[in-house]
């Protein structure tokens, strides 16, 4: 049987999944300049959300997606507020160990309050599939590619057409010059982190029912995050669709072609990061960052 | 009462003042320039006026009220606004994005449009470029764009830090009818420029910095026939 087409398929729906994964870090850089470590503990935290309410009170996953979402923004504009506004002007180093160390401790409560176990979020469409010709569509993951794509679509729709999209992209491009538009540059901040922190808790949602949940799942997506805007370079979301296919396709046809595929997939993530800071440091789409 | 008032004010970076001392001001519809050599200060002066270095002591006033240390987000409410010398347009946005941006949040979207029309009316060079991605403009409709844009809140007064930095001859004449149309808007204009005699010409009274202190204040016109000033700073005519 020929795997090309079941290859494709897989990576196209894994894609839309790493963009949104990869995404909202690439926002919070974009437009606060502070790469966020913490990114896959609100991966993590949006997938044991979506875990509990659906094993304690049945309310699957897409329904109980809002309403995370929007936690998920409190939670990180209460970060911003807390922690990271106080870095803003600190050295790289004081930013990267903050929000890592924002990342340990989530990770242990999390431990504390749910133990290390590995747990699942098991909606009928999370292992139904069907199938076209020869290819098999599991049903959750094409419900993870859907959801994927409106919420990347409404992003971009919101920067594009509103006000504070536009203030946000204004930001993005020229601090100093937004605050003499009279654009409340932190305000903007504290947005774009909660939106950032929205799009990761929204990612922990949908792999709640593809992939296991630990509190420990956040760093490897956290890593593939990385690995995805640095490829597609930091804070242009084209590019993050872009690394993310690439991700996505070297994953899938390594499993899939490669004697113990599934093992080396995991690792491309790395030699991708490594390749491309040699070969191009500032990405695909990426526009030089002065620091 | 004037329109600014800036009295005494030391300010800088760190321990080290730029400016010590230093009071000038501007009336309701006057344009004056600030001139003096490199390093003396001017941009300072300007950017302490709009927020973006702390003045350690002395005041400065709009309308009589104090803003001193008031953020500079704030300030264009007070119907100030600022244009800096460079990267004074998102390159990213579009024309009308940029316009757009420098309105105040809320603003609903006819008042925007009306808003436009009117400058628009004002610098007719930019009706057909409102959709243009500012990376594509030139360095001349970069510059109108960016005054424009300041042009948005309908302010009462306008700083402007070295308008012709940059620019060819041809355009450096283009900026300076700029800055008159504004003055014939009834804006108040405080100009920083290097190009002592051009912006002197254009103004009512101008004001002499050098090494951060007050040397020379005048009429416009005085200060191009005062011996001194000239020799000193505006260069003489050959």
């Amino acid at each position: 049987m020929d795997l090309i087409p079941q290859a494709f398929s897989d990576a196209v729906l894994l894609a839309g999944l790493y963009t949104l994964m990869a995404v909202g870090l690439s926002l919070g850089f974009g437009v606060v300049r502070i790469i966020n470590f913490a990114h896959g503990e609100m991966i993590m935290l949006g997938a044991y959300g979506a875990f509990w309410l659906f094993t304690l009170f049945g309310v699957d996953p897409l329904i109980s997606l809002p309403a995370l979402i929007v936690v998920g923004y409190v939670v990180g504009w209460l970060l911003f507020k807390g922690f990271i506004a106080k870095v803003l002007d600190a050295p790289h180093i004081n930013q990267i160990l903050l929000t890592f160390g924002l990342g340990l401790a989530i990770q242990h409560i999390a431990i504390i309050l749910w133990t290390g176990n590995a747990r699942s979020a098991t909606p009928v469409y999370a292992t139904s599939s069907f199938l076209i010709g020869d290819v098999l569509v599991v049903h959750g993951r094409l419900v993870a590619f859907a959801v994927a794509v409106v919420m990347v679509a409404a992003l971009i729709a919101w920067l594009r057409w509103s006000e504070t999209g536009l203030a946000t992209r204004a930001v993005a491009e020229n601090r100093a010059a937004a605050t003499l538009m009279g654009v409340d540059v932190r305000r903007i901040y504290a947005l774009s982190f909660g939106v950032s922190c929205a799009l990761g808790v929204a990612t922990g949602v949908v792999v709640s029912f593809i992939l296991t949940i630990t509190p420990f799942m956040g760093f490897p997506m956290l890593v593939k995050a990385i690995a995805i805007v640095i490829l597609g370079g930091l804070g242009s979301i084209p590019g993050t669709v872009i690394g993310a296919l690439v991700l996505a396709f070297a994953e899938t046809f390594a499993s899939y072609y490669l004697p113990e595929g599934s093992g080396w997939a995991e690792g491309i993530a790395f030699v991708l990061i490594i390749g491309i800071l040699i070969l191009r440091p500032r990405g695909i789409l990426g526009e030089a960052v002065e620091t | 009462m004037r329109l600014l008032q800036v009295d005494n004010i030391t300010a800088g970076y760190g321990d080290v003042p730029i400016l010590t001392d230093v009071s000038i001001g501007v009336e309701e519809r006057e344009t004056v320039a600030v001139i003096g050599p490199n390093g003396a200060g001017k941009s300072t002066l300007l950017k302490c006026i709009a927020g973006l270095v702390p003045v350690s002591s002395g005041t400065i006033r709009i309308a009589g009220a104090d803003c001193t240390h008031l953020v500079p987000e704030a300030r264009p409410r007070l119907r100030m606004t600022y244009v800096p010398q460079s990267s004074n347009v998102f390159y990213s946005l579009s024309v009308r994005e940029n316009l757009q941006v420098a309105m105040p949040r809320f603003t609903p979207k006819r008042d925007f449009e009306t808003r436009i029309d009117e400058v628009v009316a004002t610098f007719p060079e930019l009706a057909g470029l409102l959709s243009k991605e500012a990376v594509f403009l030139s360095g001349g409709q970069r510059q109108i764009t960016a005054v424009c844009a300041a042009l948005m809140r309908k302010p009462r007064l306008m700083l402007m830090d070295e308008p012709s930095a940059g620019l060819s001859p041809l355009l450096v004449q283009r900026m300076l009818e700029h800055i008159v149309r504004i003055r014939d808007l009834g804006i108040a204009v405080l100009l920083v420029e290097q190009n002592a005699r051009q912006a002197l010409k254009i103004s009512n009274r101008g004001y002499v910095l050098d090494s951060g202190r007050n040397v020379i204040t005048g009429v416009g016109a005085d200060l191009l026939n005062d011996e001194r000033t000239i020799e000193l700073y505006v260069g003489k005519r050959r």
